[in-house]
């Protein structure tokens, strides 16, 4: 069968199409009011989400530092003051990479529009996931070295407590039992740090990572252009 | 503009239609592929300046959101298939030859790639190469290559299928 042909046979079939279903106006107005969900409209909601978790985020922040930490912390404990700006430093660089990157995003969807510079978009977007991508895993790594710090520290600072409340000192602690502190701090240390890891790796994944892929292929497509064989 | 927006919409609707015929093969996928297209309609219609047809636009506007649209993966319609209710359709068609040949092009065209089936479409709907290069953004030579491509692609499908 020539492909000609089949011009008269999809046109028969098109028009059957638009017979069985054709719209009127209100129909039309009704599907209008609900939402969609083009690759574009479901990172813009995953954004929209990440934003809400950051602000939860930055709450939660500042509920531990005045409220959580002084209602836990008895008064003989002090928060050793070196941890203060490494802590600040963790959470700023987490909240000013986010912050980047719904800018660039944004800037990104005010440049090009999807109707006439689609590839121009996508690419844009998928840039800007990219680079988020790296800076969200520098943050990850600063934030688990702050845990892995703030845990040791803890840790010395509850030693250091329990045997000073027996009026002995760190040096009273004998080898095997500074082996065992080590070993219940690594047991403790380790899945908690594991698990924020792959936390963090998931939630990522699941609010952008999964449309990089998507991305991914769609540009594929329509680079077929740049790469054309004539 | 709403009122003007949906007077030109309710006319032209046959435009999305045929785009939500050739991406879709089942119903529920249709319905949701027409909303899609429809909102984005609607968002870009401000941005339209009428340097090109309206039909133009709306080709345009209805193939990049086609291409884009997100299908969770146990909604994708299955590639080697036809559909039912494409099958359901074509029974309808009096002739029986047009509905061979309509099971054949839906067989044929859900193996194509997103921007091919946008090629295939414009095609079928008679434009010409200038028009498929302007809604599709690439260049004429690039459609004919393309055309070509999916033209032998698709006539080796349906040889397999007769």
């Amino acid at each position: 069968m020539e492909l000609k042909d089949l011009k008269s046979a999809w046109t028969a079939y098109s028009s059957q199409e638009l017979d069985k279903h054709q719209l009127g106006k209100e129909n039309i107005h009704e599907l209008l009011k609900n939402r969609t969900k083009t690759l574009v409209d479901r990172i813009d909601r995953n954004i929209r989400i990440g934003m809400a978790v950051i602000l939860i985020f930055i709450a939660y922040v500042i509920i531990d530092d005045f409220y959580l930490s002084k209602l836990i912390l008895s008064e003989s404990v002090r928060y050793p003051a070196w941890m203060v700006p490494m802590d600040v430093f963790s959470n700023v660089i987490i909240v000013t990479t986010y912050l980047f990157f719904v800018f660039r995003y944004w800037k990104i969807k005010q440049s090009f529009l999807p109707d006439t510079q689609l590839k121009d978009l996508l690419t844009g977007i998928l840039d800007t996931i990219k680079t988020y991508r790296r800076m969200f895993y520098l943050a990850v790594v600063i934030l688990l070295i702050n845990m892995v710090v703030s845990f040791i520290a803890g840790l010395y600072q509850g030693v250091k407590i329990r045997t000073g409340a027996i009026n002995e000192g760190l040096e009273s602690i004998t080898m095997s039992r500074l082996l065992i502190i080590i070993l219940v701090g690594l047991a403790f240390l380790i899945p908690l740090i594991a698990g924020t890891f792959f936390l963090l790796r998931w939630g990522f994944n699941k609010l952008y990572g999964k449309y990089l892929i998507k991305l991914n292929e769609t540009l594929l497509e329509l680079d077929e252009s740049d790469n054309a064989e004539f | 503009m709403e009122k003007e927006f949906l007077q030109i919409i309710t006319e032209n609707q046959g435009i999305i239609h045929k785009v939500c015929s050739i991406y879709c093969d089942l119903e529920e996928d249709r319905r949701d592929l027409f909303q899609e297209i429809l909102v984005q309609l609607w968002k870009s219609y401000p941005s339209f300046r009428s340097e090109s047809k309206f039909s133009t636009w709306m080709y345009r506007v209805a193939l990049n959101t086609a291409i884009t649209s997100f299908k969770k993966d146990k909604r994708q319609p299955d590639k080697t298939g036809v559909s039912y209710e494409n099958l359901q359709l074509a029974e309808e068609l009096y002739d029986t030859g047009a509905e061979d040949q309509i099971k054949m092009l839906n067989q044929a065209v859900s193996q194509l790639t997103g921007v091919e089936k946008s090629i295939i479409l414009l095609f079928l709907e008679d434009k010409k190469y200038e028009e498929i290069a302007e809604i599709t953004g690439i260049t004429q030579n690039y459609v004919r290559v393309k055309m070509n491509r999916i033209k032998k692609k698709l006539k080796l499908l349906m040889n397999q299928e007769e």
